[in-house]
């Protein structure tokens, strides 16, 4: 009897341990393109609060970092708006690249749709440069959950992340 | 450093001054951060610089362009100060806007203890 007990803790701890290992989590804070470029490595994923769309995205700068992969719990939004740090990469500047993300959405119906999009960025060393990947998700009526495949030529950018939609 | 400051708004006509804090918190109240707009913010305190140079001509009497450079640098020293964070992602000065701005002040206050500032001329309306 005993002996159950402590198999069931022990599963119990793998598998909170490896729920945690594929859960993407928000973490710090940034206010200027500045210290968003400087504290961070090139590739790090930013939710930009509050912006729905493209146009609000670049006047504002409002990033959370996001780490790791996996569910993401994001606060309730009309849209998403994500940016990649694109200042001090290892291998060099000024060559454009390409960057790509896969949306799938699942309605609360059961139907799936899938939104592919694809930008141009360059590797910056310009720590203040506006000009960030940027993208926006839009259409979430009666989504209830969406998944976000990010990738780019270098793989700096590759992850995937997915949000239950309230 | 606030001392400083405080002297260095007192070189400028308040409604100058007042309308440059005035716009900062317009932004505030429409829910943007101290760190947004910054475009718009130098846009504005270049057009208040132009003010303040026309004030200074017509109630203070300053002709002189040397001066009147002087107090535009000033100006926009004073506004690097008092909205340093807007400042940030300003290419070159932005990287080291946190000592750049209060040691340009500095020397600012330095560099114009030496003359006398100009006074407003007796008649002229205030703001």
């Amino acid at each position: 009897m005993r002996r159950k007990h402590r198999i069931v803790c022990i599963l119990f701890v793998v598998l909170a341990s490896s729920g945690g290992a594929i859960a993407a989590e928000r973490g710090d804070k940034f206010d200027s393109y500045r210290d968003m470029h400087a504290d961070t490595q090139y590739g790090s994923l930013f939710f930009n609060e509050g912006s729905i769309r493209l146009l609000d995205s670049r006047s504002r700068k409002r990033f959370v970092k996001i780490t790791g992969a996996g569910e993401l719990s994001l606060p309730s939004q009309e849209g998403y708006c994500f940016v990649f740090n694109h200042y001090g990469s290892s291998s060099g500047t000024g060559v454009n690249q390409k960057y790509r993300l896969k949306i799938s959405k699942v309605f609360a119906d059961g139907r799936n749709k899938e939104e592919k999009l694809v930008g141009d960025y360059a590797p910056t060393d310009n720590v203040v440069s506006s000009r960030l990947p940027d993208w926006c998700i839009a259409g979430l009526l009666n989504v209830s959950k969406v998944s976000l495949e990010f990738s780019s030529d270098d793989g700096y950018f590759d992850r995937t992340i997915s949000m239950s939609i309230k | 450093m606030d001392k400083r400051l405080e002297n260095m708004r007192l070189f400028f006509p308040a409604e100058v001054t007042g309308a440059y804090v005035a716009i900062q918190g317009l932004l505030a109240s429409n829910g943007i951060q101290k760190t947004e707009y910054m475009g718009y913010m130098i846009f504005i305190a270049i057009a208040l610089a132009a003010v303040n140079a026309v004030i200074y001509w017509k109630f203070y009497n300053t002709v002189s362009p040397v001066w009147q450079i002087v107090l535009a640098v000033g100006f926009l020293i004073w506004v690097g100060n008092i909205d340093m964070p807007r400042f940030k992602d300003l290419w070159m000065a932005g990287l080291r806007v946190e000592l750049v701005a209060p040691t340009l002040l500095i020397f600012y206050t330095l560099f114009t203890s030496f003359f006398e500032l100009p006074k407003r001329i007796e008649n002229a309306p205030k703001a």
